[in-house]
């Protein structure tokens, strides 16, 4: 299977004859990164597989209106943050929880994760990261760890860059009082 | 004010001396071969089951958004209902169509202008003393014995009825 760019997989999603083959590629080219990025706000690979499927039949279904003002990527990590964000709204309401208590149980799910594969102090970094409210986790991740521009991250998250530099200050404020007092 | 990284950063590690300690590679792991089956799944539910997600009018999609809410809201209502209900039905089965007025109207009348003057009246009519006027020899007879005999054990007698 050869690389293909976005601009060439758009043009084969829009041919009807190439369309799932350009579909399977999208997917295979973008599917760990989507993957890492939604686990690691929702901490469960059960729930983060579920939330992955939907982002991708949603893809599939706006694919053909995609207009290119933004790069495939951009628009597709959109739409996978969102997904995630809703879910934990979803969830927050279903179970009438407190802040305090979805923090808990995020902490409960990493602890009994049995795909957390990391030392203590990485394990201790991922319970300072579900402490923090969604917008500073989305950030702190998405800068520390995939360090990524804050111009793209201004365009999936829908805000200013000088929003997402003092959200990523206030994070990393918070992790490390975390670590000292933990 | 221009934004400068590597003051930012120089800023920030200061406040976070042991964020550097940690090690910044991706802590987990995914189950064996999710990756290589992933692209297989998502096509079968985009080409077999992904249309097979409802696709919802703009009404009918108000209408699952506000359903819940409206839900929420007759459930209060109801509970508002029942409550009021309840409270009347208690309240009017103790004191069934009497007002806090008519018992105090009621009071008023029957403390402060009670006519004495009637009762006595009606004790001058002859049909009042008539139950008194009833007599009985058997139990005159009776009476006049229990009178004479002293020694009688009531608690026998009582017993004996």
């Amino acid at each position: 299977m050869q690389d293909h760019s976005d601009k060439e997989l758009l043009t084969l999603f829009r041919n009807s004859n190439t369309r799932n083959y350009a579909f399977e590629m999208i997917v295979r080219k973008y599917q760990e990164r989507m993957y890492w990025h939604v686990k690691k706000i929702i901490i469960s690979h059960e729930d983060t597989d579920d939330i992955l499927q939907n982002t991708f039949i949603k893809i599939w279904k706006g694919l053909e209106n995609f207009r290119e003002d933004s790069n495939l990527f951009t628009w597709l990590y959109k739409i996978a943050t969102n997904e995630a964000l809703n879910f934990l709204k979803k969830k927050k309401r279903r179970s009438l929880w407190s802040l305090s208590d979805t923090e808990n149980n995020l902490e409960r799910e990493l602890e009994s994760d049995p795909y957390f594969n990391g030392d203590e102090l990485q394990m201790k970094l991922q319970k300072a990261i579900v402490t923090l409210p969604d917008k500073q986790k989305i950030v702190f991740n998405m800068k520390y760890f995939d360090e990524m521009k804050y111009e793209d991250m201004a365009k999936i998250l829908d805000t200013s860059v000088g929003s997402l530099k003092a959200s990523y200050h206030h994070a990393v404020k918070k992790i490390e009082k975390y670590l000292n007092e933990n | 004010m221009k934004f400068d990284q590597a003051t930012f950063m120089k800023k920030n590690n200061k406040i976070t001396p042991r964020l550097p300690e940690i090690r910044k590679d991706n802590p987990y792991t995914v189950p064996p071969g999710y990756f290589e089956e992933m692209p297989g799944r998502i096509r079968s539910l985009v080409t077999e089951g992904g249309d097979q997600i409802p696709k919802l009018s703009p009404a009918e999609r108000v209408w699952q958004v506000i359903k819940p809410q409206i839900a929420l809201v007759a459930a209060i209502a109801g509970f508002a209902f029942l409550g009021y209900h309840g409270f009347r039905f208690v309240t009017e089965t103790r004191h069934p169509d009497v007002s806090g007025d008519q018992i105090s109207e009621f009071i008023k009348f029957n403390y402060y202008s009670f006519e004495h003057s009637s009762i006595l009246s009606l004790m001058d009519e002859e049909e009042f003393y008539e139950d008194f006027y009833y007599y009985d020899e058997e139990m005159d007879a009776y009476i006049e014995y229990l009178k004479q005999e002293s020694d009688l054990d009531l608690y026998a007698i009582l017993e004996e009825f």
